[in-house]
Formats: C-alpha cells, sequence, structure tokens
C-alpha cells in the first residue's frame, strides 16, 4: 500500500458542474483519502468560502492533470490522477447529493481535515470514480491551494 | 462515541479543532454539533452513527456498496 499526495492552486470560483480538482482512480485499486489541507494564498482579508468534497462518475476530458508524489520513494507509481483541468464544457459528472466533506472557510484561516485510521474516504476501484472538491461559497474569489493525500 | 476524523483550523486568532464522524452508509463525515437541531441517526445493525440523510435511513452498509459497485451490480450513481 502506498501513500501519494497531490497539490493544486486554482481561485474558488462558485460552480456545480467545474471542480477545483478531480482525484480519478481506477479499476486496480481503491484509494483512501486521509488529509485534505486547504489555504489562501492572497492577500489576506475578511471574505467567506466553503467547499464540498463529492463523488464524481466520470472525468470527462482533462487538459490538464498533477502527477501524484510518492510519500515513499520506494513505492510504485500511483494509479491516481489529480485532474486539474478539462475541455470545454467536458468537465467531470457530479454525484448528486454525494457529500462527503463540507469545508466553511474565512479566507484568513488554514483548514485540515484528518481521518482516523480506517476511516478514509473511499474511492471504489472503478474507472472514472473519482472525489471532486468544488467551490460552494466564496464573497470574494481568491486563489487558493490545495493538498490532498491518499493511499491506494 | 470514536472519533473518525478531526478538522483544524488554523487563524490569526489560534487554532480550533474539532472531529467528525463518518456515517457507516454513505462515508460521509460530518461535524456533530450538540443543539444544532441536525438530525443525525444509528444503526443498531451496524452499530454505528448514520448522517441522517434520508437514503442512509435504511440498513446497507458501505462496504457492501463498495463491493456491489465494484462487481458492476451497483451504479456508481449509487454511493
Amino acid at each position: 500500500m502506498g501513500a501519494y499526495a497531490g497539490i493544486a492552486s486554482k481561485i474558488n470560483t462558485v460552480s456545480t458542474t467545474v471542480p477545483m480538482w478531480n482525484l480519478r482512480g481506477a479499476t486496480a485499486r481503491r484509494l483512501k483519502v486521509f488529509d485534505l489541507l486547504i489555504g489562501c494564498a492572497a492577500t489576506p482579508a475578511d471574505q467567506a468560502s466553503s467547499f464540498n468534497l463529492r463523488r464524481t462518475s466520470a472525468d470527462g476530458s482533462p487538459l490538464t492533470a498533477f502527477t501524484p508524489t510518492k510519500l515513499d520513494p520506494a513505492d510504485g507509481a500511483s494509479i491516481a490522477s489529480l485532474d486539474l483541468t478539462w475541455t470545454g464544457a467536458a468537465e467531470p459528472t457530479i454525484t448528486g447529493d454525494s457529500d462527503l466533506l463540507q469545508i466553511p472557510l474565512n479566507q484568513r484561516a488554514t483548514v485540515r481535515w484528518v481521518a482516523a485510521d480506517g476511516r478514509e474516504i473511499i474511492v471504489p476501484a472503478v474507472s472514472e470514480a473519482g472525489l471532486a472538491l468544488l467551490s460552494a461559497i466564496a464573497t470574494s474569489p481568491a486563489i487558493h491551494n490545495y493538498c490532498v493525500l491518499w493511499t491506494e | 462515541m470514536r472519533e473518525d476524523g478531526a478538522i483544524i483550523i488554523a487563524t490569526p486568532q489560534g487554532e480550533t479543532q474539532r472531529t467528525t464522524l463518518q456515517c457507516c452508509h454513505c462515508g460521509n463525515h460530518f461535524v456533530c454539533v450538540k443543539g444544532s437541531g441536525v438530525q443525525r441517526g444509528f444503526c443498531t445493525l451496524c452499530n454505528q452513527v448514520t448522517c441522517g440523510a434520508h437514503r442512509c435511513m435504511a440498513h446497507f452498509p458501505f462496504e457492501k456498496k463498495l463491493d456491489l459497485i465494484e462487481a458492476g451490480k451497483l451504479s456508481l450513481g449509487e454511493l
């Protein structure tokens, strides 16, 4: 079992269809997300934002992606892909009513969510299954940094 | 009750930490706030909390759902 990290930076424009990122798995093994960090890189200001982690059932047509980094260099490459942008309107298909984690946040704050051992958020070992981080509220969209850690 | 996760929020005023619980039927993590009025549930068969969503009222363990999806007997949208 290997552990991997993915990072992204994106303006948290509110959308129910275009996520900040989509962590896409594969049929070989399950992905188990155990750590998630969100912080704002913009000038500190009192602005409200909220992020939702939701399931996806198709990844659309990814344009750019972050290649997962191995936490242990001795591990093999990750089967996952952290997709960041998509062509045209071919964004991931977000599963309705699938909120897995909701994080309200002030722009001045940095948040970390960490799962207890065995209580991770799991992506099934199915092609195209994934987890997307959506911006639900942003009183003034700004550049945010994201870090997600998972095992597989 | 056992904690399933934690949210740590760091601000210029200090650090706040809250624990999260995980629904045994959908895998959702949530912060349980006493007196918030949000209804949660408890599955006596799983002996664990549920998130309170209508679809999580019936006993259908998350692990069973994962197995059925990976076997192609349940669609991803059902998760």
